[in-house]
């Protein structure tokens, strides 16, 4: 199979799946009624280097 | 001509009102406001409320100093500009507020009330958004000679692009990654009508499925600020502008390289 051919597919594929998990979640979430269920997710910086004890006031990443 | 007294029983306090203009400045500039704007509402406001007022705007905040017209208390807020998406919206409703207050004498209680109700109820709806954003980028595809296929493919290309640009920024994902990101996936699908052999114009599909992308506004407030003389924020919202197109270019490029099409 050539690249072209096997790029398309590799995008249209991961976007088809983004879009069905995002659908899944949110028919599951308004279900249920789970907000917090979130089998993916991308993390703020924050969240990586949060140790117990810090400010929780403030979500803003340090630039 | 008589002015319409103002609704309170007196004057605001400098301290309410440089507080309530900060932070009208710091949504305002935020939405995508250019410079001048922001400061003939600024002081439509201030001098409503009998109050002088000198703004200094830098790239990512804005100094206000308010006083009271008989040179009394002085008070002076820095306010760093709202991260938020560009919206025409907030900003006609904020500008509209700024006449309101002028014209009709509200209270300063009144317009911070209908100032926290339109920025926190923006009233886009966001498949809406998404469909015109479609929409308006298949006519770019048409207006660059694009045929009937090609403007198909634009449109799919787009709403796929600007659904994963949302959803990205929502993660609070960096801008130029998402749009590095969004550039590659528009592109990729915008060459189907070159990968496919759809129609009998590719080229077009392709070049015209990232236009979404092209920081429209940002240039046109930069040109808008240098008019005005505000350089620093005119040089400033080019600059991002340019990072923006880079990003856009190398996406762009990295999916020509992929899909074997143009220069590549």
């Amino acid at each position: 199979m050539d690249m072209p051919l096997l790029t398309w597919l590799l995008i249209v594929g991961i976007l088809i799946l983004a879009v069905i998990t995002r659908t899944i979640i949110f028919l599951h979430t308004s279900r249920r009624e789970r907000f917090h269920f979130r089998p993916f997710e991308i993390g703020s910086e924050r969240e990586e280097f949060f140790v117990p004890g810090d400010p929780q006031g403030s979500d803003e990443d340090i630039d | 001509m008589t002015e319409i007294p103002l609704k309170e029983t007196c004057e605001p306090d400098v301290r309410k009102v440089c507080v309530f203009l900060s932070d009208y400045s710091a949504w305002l500039l935020g939405c995508g406001s250019t410079c001048v704007r922001l400061e003939k509402n600024v002081t439509r406001i201030a001098r409503a409320y009998g109050k002088t007022v000198d703004i200094t705007i830098m790239p990512r905040h804005v100094h206000i100093s308010v006083r009271d017209k008989n040179g009394g208390d002085f008070v002076t807020s820095v306010a760093t500009i709202r991260h938020t998406p560009i919206s025409f919206n907030i900003n006609t409703r904020l500008s509209e507020l700024s006449w309101a207050i002028a014209e009709k004498r509200i209270s300063l209680r009144e317009a911070e009330e209908r100032f926290r109700e339109i920025v926190t109820n923006d009233r886009q709806n966001p498949w809406t958004v998404l469909l015109l954003v479609s929409l308006a980028n298949a006519s770019f595809c048409r207006l660059f000679g694009g045929d009937i296929t090609a403007m198909g493919v634009v449109f799919m290309a787009t709403m796929a692009g600007y659904w994963l640009k949302t959803q990205l920024l929502s993660k609070k994902v960096d801008i130029r990654a998402t749009v590095t990101i969004c550039a590659f996936v528009s592109a990729v699908l915008g060459a189907t009508d070159s990968l496919f052999a759809l129609g009998s114009t590719p080229d077009i599909a392709l070049g015209t499925s990232v236009l979404y992308l092209v920081p429209g506004i940002p240039l046109l407030n930069s040109f808008s600020d240098m008019l005005y003389r505000y350089y620093i924020c005119s040089m400033s919202r080019f600059f991002d502008a340019v990072v923006i197109t880079g990003c856009l270019s190398i996406g762009l490029c990295a999916a020509m390289f992929m899909m074997n099409a143009g220069m590549f």
